[in-house]
């Protein structure tokens, strides 16, 4: 549908439910939309007061599901509406959500009003209109899968796992963890925060996901632990050999024997991210006075020979990996007033925008977040703080 | 000077008339802010970009007994990163306060007066700013070099730049104060802005423009009962 006929739809479906964008914000929560598509996760538990508290009202329904054609639908069973923003909670209260494993809801820890606890809530991405719902009245955050949550418990992390609801005490000294997806291995590395994360000596340990058998990897200055790799045993790191110089290198380690191989280095190399089929690694450069041709983002292959020949990319922004080696990136430097997505494939060393600044997206504080399907992402509104979600096209 | 961040705020004012209802509602254009940016060049990988921003940060959280302790356990200032040696620009009319004077930020700092009733205070300066206290400066005059808190440039160098009333007293989020595109700046990298989560409290402040003033001496905001991350040691 083109997008003029498609305004008019929307006009003629809010103005049959009496209600205008701005007011939908004040309203109490409103009948949900019919199901479309599998059903949502069901909420494991409520917090102790009961049901969606009225600070969560019900969002908006900017499309009808009835008076609207999906176009698409590739890899998951909701329908999508490339291009057309659509907002999911009002608010406010959403900042740092992430994608359900299966990729029909939104996860965020919250205490809306009246309610007694922090939890982690839900909210559907489809069908429209739902209310957020309490996933799981404990408050953790994703520990390297959207399967797991850790939550700190002294010298422990407690490790839980959403999907069955079993929880154990992993002895992480209470440190940044991550959990292979497939729940065998475990890695954390003993930040002791502040600024000895960036300028300190971090010993990064790997074990069983139950802490079994603990050992010490390797220690880098000022690392961090990425992400596992798709073969669940070895995990992709950052940091400096060297205290006195600011060449960082990003290296997998294996888990299990503590092999080190460098992918890539550069000075200040940051912001590290590993693409969903794992052979590509994006990261960031910068501050080189001397070279500044070195500075800026850039994607490199993880195997083989061609380690030493990372490509820079020609944008400057905030970037996320779709699938494959399909990297989503929001440029910085743009005289537009609101955000817009490109697509780079690391195949073909091409770039395409995906949505343009006619969707109005203003996004906060770099907080958005790709399906795991990839074929939707979902940010935190500067303008409202609310949780919006747009579907790519394909 | 027009920096690329004035050119954003000035074309956020045209959003208004070019979304639709569809779309997320435009940010408001911004309200007159007295102060500018502290760089002349504009932001990115080879220039300065936000490394940490201001209040509920989770680096001050982890250090709020130590390094952060004074200013109630939030980081009281912007921390741009750039590398050492960048010309530091004042970000509006003044004059010099002090040289190196009270305010820390090691190894060296500057304060300028500005008519406003607000002192622009930056440090972890190269070396001592060649000024001297009462000198006049306008606005985008070049008035220092970036250095770093260890006086070595090998690990994470930045300038730390507060606005504090003029007592020195108190501090205020900067971006309140600094004409910018700041959730535009933000727009780098991989990782979305970070504070620290009041378990009790996880909605507040969370947004790079929703943080306390802060009351020099006063007690720690921050002494969360639960976070995430959890207290350190």
């Amino acid at each position: 549908m083109r997008l003029g006929a498609f305004l008019i739809v929307l006009a003629a479906a809010l103005t049959a439910w009496g209600i205008g964008r701005d007011r939908v914000r004040s309203l109490a929560p409103s009948p949900t939309a019919p199901a479309v598509g599998r059903a949502a996760a069901q909420p494991l538990a409520l917090p102790p007061g009961g049901a969606a508290p009225a600070a969560h009202p019900a969002p908006p329904r900017p499309e009808g599901p009835s008076s609207l054609a999906p176009v698409g639908s590739a890899g998951t069973d909701r329908p999508l509406f490339p291009g057309r923003p659509r907002q999911l909670v009002s608010g406010g209260c959403c900042t740092g959500a992430w994608w359900s494993s299966d990729g029909e809801q939104l996860l965020f820890v919250d205490r809306p009003a009246d309610s007694p606890i922090a939890a982690l809530w839900g909210v559907a991405a489809w069908p429209p209109g739902r209310p957020p719902e309490v996933v799981d009245a404990n408050a953790g955050a994703p520990a390297g899968s959207p399967r797991f949550t850790a939550r700190p418990a002294g010298d422990f992390s407690l490790i839980r796992n959403l999907e069955s609801g079993e929880e154990w005490p992993l002895p992480t000294g209470g440190d940044p963890v991550l959990l292979s997806p497939d729940g065998q291995r475990a890695v954390w590395w003993d930040v002791s925060g502040g600024r000895a994360d960036v300028d300190g000596l971090i010993s990064i340990h790997g074990s069983d996901a139950f802490g079994r058998s603990p050992h010490l990897l390797t220690a880098l200055w000022g690392a961090t632990v990425v992400s596992f790799l798709p073969d669940q045993r070895r995990v992709l790191a950052i940091g400096r050999p060297l205290d006195t110089f600011p060449l960082y290198a990003a290296v997998t380690l294996d888990v299990d024997s503590g092999e080190m191989v460098e992918i890539a280095s550069g000075l200040w190399l940051a912001e590290a991210l590993l693409s969903p089929d794992g052979r590509w690694v994006a990261y960031l450069t910068s501050l080189d006075r001397s070279h500044p041709e070195r500075n800026g983002i850039w994607v490199a292959p993880i195997e083989g020979a061609a380690h030493d020949t990372p490509r820079k990319m020609d944008f400057v922004g905030a970037y996320r990996w779709r699938r494959g080696g399909q990297l989503l990136y929001v440029p910085m430097s743009t005289s537009d007033a609101t955000d817009s997505i490109w697509q780079y494939d690391a195949a073909t060393g091409t770039s395409v925008r995906l949505v343009g600044p006619e969707a109005g997206m203003r996004i906060a504080g770099n907080d958005w977040v790709v399906s795991p399907d990839g074929a939707s992402i979902a940010w935190l509104d500067a303008a409202d703080r609310n949780l919006w979600l747009i579907d790519l096209p394909r | 000077m027009r920096s690329a961040a004035r050119a954003w705020a000035a074309a956020g004012a045209l959003a208004v008339a070019t979304s639709t209802a569809l779309s997320p509602a435009p940010a408001a254009p911004a309200e007159a802010k007295p102060f500018g940016l502290p760089f002349a060049e504009p932001p990115g990988p080879a220039t300065w970009y936000m490394a940490q921003s201001y209040g509920n940060t989770v680096y001050a959280y982890f250090e709020r007994g130590t390094l952060y302790r004074s200013g109630q356990g939030m980081h009281m200032g912007l921390d741009l990163a750039t590398a050492c040696g960048t010309v530091i620009v004042a970000i509006g009319d003044g004059v010099v306060r002090s040289v190196d004077g009270p305010g820390g930020a090691p190894p060296h700092n500057l304060a300028i007066d500005h008519p406003e009733g607000y002192v622009s205070f930056y440090g972890h300066l190269l070396e001592r700013p060649a000024l001297a206290p009462g000198q006049p400066v306008r606005r985008g005059d070049p008035i220092a070099l970036s250095g770093d808190m260890y006086a070595t440039c090998n690990a994470s160098p930045h300038l730390h730049l507060e606005i504090r009333d003029a007592s020195m007293g108190s501090a205020y989020n900067p971006v309140e104060f600094i004409d910018a595109d700041w959730n535009r700046l933000l727009l780098l990298g991989a990782s979305r802005q970070d504070f620290v989560r009041d378990l009790d409290a996880p909605r507040r402040w969370q947004a790079l423009d929703d943080q306390p003033p802060i009351q020099f001496g006063g007690p720690l905001l921050n002494d969360y009962a639960r976070s995430w991350p959890q207290a350190g040691d």
